[in-house]
């Protein structure tokens, strides 16, 4: 074969190769994208997209991530580029990097960047580092020391305190509570060691309450030895209280046992949080303790359970809600009580409200339904509206017009303006 | 005994104790949930932590889920159980959905339960929706099956968005209330048409309105114009401006130009003008800079100043002549002061010479509170100086207020030498334009 044969024939091969590798890419970062496009609501499809980039090889990177950038998908190919280049960075950092720098869009830019540095840090964060402090002081480098300082106090506790210090003391406070956070939960002695060493000041002071916060949910006894060390003053008092909040996390019982016995606490607010906490676990639990609490500020307490629960049977609460003392706290919690009832039982609620004889708290029902009955059953928000004594409707035609304008504007002309 | 029993009595003795054997220490439910919940803790930092326990999990075969699931509920660590428990029953789900539904809901926890519900029933609607939709059809109504049936929407949305929206529509009129943001997110991106046939036909009410908002946002981030002419046609007030603004921000994720382009386009309510300024500048502050000063006078300082105010604009200088050529207000006396500030930032002594060099005018306060910060701690008498030869008539009551506040926190021992303000508003009429986004924002 002679040699311009054999060299066309080479470049025959070489184009057919290019081109099925082409084609290859072309169907590939159509799946990602696609896999993006739904891996934004499917969580199936979202790992899916990540396994497939992870399957990419070296050598087709910088041309998948060519072919990604130029889609006209940018909201999809931007979710499969950042992913591309946190994987690509693992196995060819420097490279990466150098092809993020090149990408003409700035959003583009600085997220693939971050993605690359975030995927260099994890492959092997000593190298990132040293890359990173060659790096210009901005917010990017500030960004990037974040994502590092965290990653590393998950690796290495001892060392991301180090860092933190020498941040700090370079006068960047850079997620000083998130890191103490970390190794808090893993390193409480090393913590609390590091902690003693930094200068006084507001990231000093940041720090604090984040490791007695979370000291205190991995070791609620030992976080509320420490903090019983400090003396009785505003900080003192700060760090027993956050002790107490962390411990209500794991153990609400014992958090509420330590607060009523810390009277130098402001107490109320203290249990609310308590009860805040309590109720999102175990809803029915927190009510029996309230229940068993001095009568001053018991509502309030109530509120707090009641804003984030479902309660096993929130009708059976109503008569003691409204026996509690007349204030804000108790017509709200009251109102809670309704409506967690109304998304239980729509139905026995409107039936409830029907049978009410007009009282005091005859408004305050109806208030607390207002919505909903709006929504669903104008027809009766309308009638109950009818039956209230003439100086109620004169406070509530207000709320009324609101509510209608807000989410029924087809009825609100119905109620009419006052004379 | 017979040989021949013996025989196999010992190959059943090795068998069982190859199991035994092969089962290690490390593959021991206790272990491998210690193992999965300590990834599950790094793996909020750690990206590829996180793809390890979900990888490892996808590995665990489906016959010893259940024993996983109970190994991790019983660890007791509460602050990592969550995260390990959401991707189990989210795996065991999408394998057998009705056991992992059995074990979410015997959860004593209330708000581990109901996530476990809601991630085991996600991850059967993620592998065959439609046996998902029958079950739920026969469970009682309440807050649970609302969730329930937004998660199955959601999915189904992405799937085959016309059966979502039928879903919808039937779970309405069955007395659900389900949650319509996601479900039109996804169905305005694919399918904008039945998105705003189905609209149509929702009861008035917020969902309808968080849904008006949705078609909006998502049908903007593909089909910009398209989304602009629904939303421009809607012959309510509330609903068109609204829908107007989500269309924009829409276009402006995914094509700033032809968002601004629209914006510019009537019927527009000039409202929505420095908000979408304030939005753009969120990703691209010099190009919404540049495009705030092509607006009509009467926004343009409204306008800017949002820019300033969401991001820092390069050549921030390049803006002072064109904002000092706008009528006089409080928008346009904030943007200068904002800007002669940065200016300063930049070069503070070239600022200082501007401004020695400015003839006395209305606008000397503007300049000086602009200044006020640099001038309190670095020339003091100057500013005081400067500060009594603005005439009594000038000193205008807001920007005396602003300034006082500038050098209260810079130098605060100046405050008695400062004069008094004497004259109420040559800056007529708040803006509620800026103040407005800077409230949005704040939400």
């Amino acid at each position: 074969m002679s040699n311009s044969r054999r060299f066309a024939l080479t470049a025959v091969f070489m184009g057919l190769a290019l081109a099925a590798n082409g084609g290859e890419t072309d169907a590939r970062v159509n799946r990602l994208l696609d896999l993006a496009s739904s891996g934004g609501y499917l969580r199936d499809e979202r790992w899916k997209m990540a396994e497939e980039i992870s399957a990419v090889p070296d050598a087709q990177m910088a041309e998948t991530a060519t072919a990604l950038l130029a889609s006209e998908r940018r909201t999809d190919a931007g979710q499969a580029l950042q992913e591309l280049f946190f994987v690509w960075a693992q196995q060819a950092p420097e490279a990466a990097l150098r092809f993020a720098d090149a990408i003409r869009t700035d959003t583009w830019r600085d997220a693939c960047r971050e993605s690359a540095f975030r995927g260099w840090a994890e492959a092997d964060w000593k190298a990132a580092r040293t890359w990173l402090d060659k790096q210009p002081p901005g917010t990017e480098r500030d960004q990037m020391m974040g994502g590092l300082l965290t990653l590393v106090a998950v690796r290495d506790p001892h060392a991301a305190l180090q860092m933190l210090q020498e941040e700090i003391a370079r006068g960047r406070d850079i997620r000083t509570s998130e890191v103490i956070k970390i190794c808090a939960k893993r390193d409480p002695a090393a913590t609390v060691d590091a902690w003693e060493k930094l200068p006084s000041g507001k990231a000093k002071n940041s720090a604090r309450e984040s490791l007695a916060l979370n000291w205190a949910k991995v070791q609620p006894e030992e976080a509320w030895r420490w903090a019983s060390g400090f003396p009785d003053d505003k900080d003192g008092q700060g760090t027993r209280r956050t002790v107490i909040l962390g411990t209500a996390e794991v153990d609400p019982a014992r958090a509420a046992l330590l607060a009523m016995q810390s009277p130098e606490i402001d107490r109320k607010e203290l249990l609310e949080r308590i009860a805040w906490t309590w109720g999102k676990q175990d809803p029915d639990a927190a009510v029996r303790w309230a229940g068993g609490l001095p009568e001053d500020g018991r509502a309030g307490i109530f509120v707090a359970i009641l804003n984030r629960s479902t309660l096993a049977d929130p009708k059976s609460l109503l008569p003691s809600m409204l026996g509690l003392p007349a204030g804000r706290n108790r017509d709200l919690a009251v109102s809670l009580v309704i409506h967690r009832w109304s998304d239980e039982d729509f139905d026995g609620v409107k039936k409830w409200l029907v049978q009410q004889p007009q009282s005091p708290d005859f408004p305050l029902f109806l208030l607390s339904c207002m919505n909903r009955l709006a929504e669903q059953d104008p027809e009766l928000l309308f009638a109950l509206f009818e039956k209230l004594p003439d100086r109620e409707k004169k406070n509530m035609r207000i709320q009324l017009k609101i509510t209608l304008d807000q989410l029924r504007p087809d009825l609100a002309s119905r109620i009419a303006p006052e004379k | 005994m017979t040989g021949r029993f013996r025989f196999f009595l010992r190959l059943l003795l090795a068998v069982a104790s190859a199991v035994a054997i092969s089962r290690t220490e490390a593959d021991q439910p206790d272990h491998q949930a210690a193992r999965l919940l300590d990834l599950a803790a790094s793996g909020e930092y750690s990206r590829n932590d996180w793809r390890a326990m979900q990888r490892e999990i996808r590995n665990i075969p489906e016959a010893n889920l259940a024993e996983m699931a109970k190994a991790v509920l019983g660890s007791g660590r509460r602050e990592d159980i969550p995260e390990v428990l959401d991707e189990i029953c989210f795996v065991w789900g999408l394998k057998d959905p009705v056991a992992a539904m059995a074990f979410a809901g015997s959860i004593s926890d209330k708000s581990l339960r109901e996530n476990c519900c809601r991630t085991a029933f996600r991850g059967w609607a993620e592998s065959d929706w439609k046996a998902a939709r029958t079950w739920m059809g026969q469970q009682p109504l309440g807050q649970l099956q609302d969730l329930l049936a937004a998660s199955l929407m959601e999915t189904v949305a992405v799937r085959d968005p016309r059966a979502a929206l039928q879903i919808l529509l039937e779970e309405i009129a069955r007395g659900q209330r389900p949650r319509t943001w996601h479900i039109f997110a996804n169905c305005a991106r694919q399918d904008p048409d039945a998105s705003v046939k189905a609209w149509e036909k929702l009861p008035p009410g917020g969902e309808k309105n968080s849904a008006r908002t949705s078609i909006a946002r998502y049908w903007g981030q593909v089909q910009p114009e398209n989304a602009w002419r629904w939303a421009s046609s809607l012959p309510e007030e509330t609903d068109r401006s609204d829908a107007q603004e989500s269309v924009l921000l829409g276009a402006l994720d995914t094509f700033p130009e032809r968002a601004a382009a629209l914006a510019k386009q009537p019927p527009i309510s000039s409202r929505l003008l420095p908000r979408f300024a304030f939005e753009w500048a969120g990703k691209d502050a010099d190009a919404a800079a540049q495009w705030a000063l092509g607006l009509p006078d009467e926004v343009k300082a409204a306008a800017i100043l949002n820019v300033l105010n969401r991001s820092n604009v390069t050549n921030q200088r390049a803006l002072l002549e064109p904002l000092l050529g706008l009528p006089e207000g409080t928008d346009r006396a904030r943007a200068v002061a904002r800007v002669m500030d940065f200016w300063s930032g930049q070069n503070y002594e070239e600022a200082k010479t501007w401004l020695l060099k400015q003839p006395q005018s209305r606008d000397s306060l503007v300049f000086l509170w602009g200044l006020s910060r640099p001038l309190a701690k670095k020339d003091p008498e100057l500013l005081l100086s400067l500060l009594a030869k603005i005439p009594e008539d000038q000193r205008e009551a807001f920007l005396m207020r602003e300034l006082r506040t500038t050098i209260k926190r810079a130098r605060p021992e100046l405050l008695p030498k400062l004069p008094r303000s004497t004259t109420k508003g040559f800056v007529r009429g708040w803006s509620s334009w800026s103040s407005s986004c800077g409230t949005k924002e704040g939400e």
